[in-house]
């Protein structure tokens, strides 16, 4: 175990050969971490849901994460829906959260919806910001909640869509990036 | 030549006068960026597809290290969408075992002309290659399309990729881009 320190400031710490970074300088990027879904799947209809997430380990108090989805899916369903960014501390799985638990969301990710051919790949994009959680196993993810709790509702029919939908697909894969950025 | 090393794990190496990360780099940190661009707007024939189809061969890459993992954010806006899919997607040099297919079009064959005005379409998103799964070295960035029928004669657009004012007399000279994250 050794640490490269400025003050009472871990920078760097190394254990069992491991190296790893902490209190760098504000703004910069400490840890960049990908959620991948590469799986077609069908996410259910709900007045609230959700179409992927992964967790994430953080690794200091005073950082905010940025967020960056670009998820595909396939067949026109709601509309609209709420989409949104959603996150909470541990890795329960979304459906095992109750009405009690607390779901932070921030609605800031989009499809287009045009109704236009049954079959096109949708985008789900969204730029998303975090800066409410501590330190620790985190659950990331994107996903729904409606405005006037209409619970027939979700962005599209399946996510990560394949040849099984049109012929010409390959098997779509889907992303969120994490950046944790010192405050 | 000096290393910065934390129990003879090297966090920081020096080589004459260039800095560079040691092969222990914290997981996580980002490495090395490397950003290709094209704004030259392109009318000739898409049609194609294939195993090794290549459109645009974005530029080569660095990876520093073997146990990194490679991350691409990609752009490039066209005109007049053709094929519904096609399997559009990035691939490191012309392995087909290193095509990723997190880039994508919304289809919709939709006001594709309004008096002379082409409504804009894009092939967006992200890829990854996770750790260790390409070497350390110079690679190459390509992007293309492999439609998963097999299908040589397929393309996102029909008129233009990258289009102009010779597309809707408003426009400027749009363009592509591709945004390479080496992580370790």
């Amino acid at each position: 175990m050794a640490e490269i320190k400025l003050g009472n400031k871990t920078i760097f710490s190394e254990s069992g050969g491991t190296l790893t970074a902490h209190n760098l300088p504000k703004q910069m990027v400490i840890n960049a971490h990908v959620i991948h879904n590469n799986t077609k799947s069908t996410p259910s209809v709900g007045s609230h849901g959700t179409v992927m997430s992964g967790t994430y380990t953080k690794k200091l108090d005073d950082t905010h994460l940025y967020l960056h989805a670009s998820i595909w899916g396939v067949g026109h369903y709601s509309g609209l829906c709420g989409t949104c960014f959603y996150w909470y501390p541990g890795n329960a799985s979304y459906t095992s959260r109750s009405g009690t638990d607390i779901i932070y969301r921030s609605v800031a990710c989009h499809y287009c919806y045009h109704g236009s051919w049954t079959v096109p790949n949708m985008d789900l994009l969204g730029i998303g910001r975090v800066t409410n959680l501590s330190a620790g196993l985190c659950t990331i993810g994107v996903g729904w909640a409606t405005n006037n709790n209409s619970t027939t509702t979700k962005p599209f029919n399946e996510l990560n869509p394949n040849s099984s939908n049109e012929a010409r697909n390959q098997q779509s894969e889907s992303h969120i990036i994490i950046y944790e950025v010192v405050v | 030549m000096a290393d910065l090393q934390l129990n003879g794990i090297t966090l920081f190496t020096e080589s004459g006068g260039t800095v560079s990360f040691g092969s222990a780099t914290p997981q996580g940190m980002i490495i090395n960026v490397t950003v290709h661009r094209d704004f030259t707007r392109d009318s000739s024939s898409a049609s194609g597809g294939g195993s090794t189809h290549t459109n645009w061969a974005c530029g080569n890459f660095t990876k520093q290290l073997s146990t990194s993992m490679i991350h691409a954010n990609f752009h490039m806006p066209f005109v007049d969408d053709s094929s519904g899919v096609c399997g559009t997607g990035l691939r490191i040099d012309n392995d087909t075992t290193l095509w990723r297919y997190g880039i994508n079009y919304n289809y919709h064959n939709l006001i594709q002309n309004d008096s002379g005005d082409w409504s804009m379409q894009a092939i967006h998103g992200q890829c990854l290659w996770a750790r260790g799964v390409v070497s350390a070295g110079v690679h190459a960035m390509n992007f293309g399309w492999y439609p998963g029928n097999g299908s040589t004669s397929e393309s996102p657009w029909s008129r233009a990729k990258n289009p102009n004012s010779s597309d809707g007399a408003r426009n400027p000279q749009h363009g592509s881009s591709v945004v390479i994250m080496e992580i370790a």
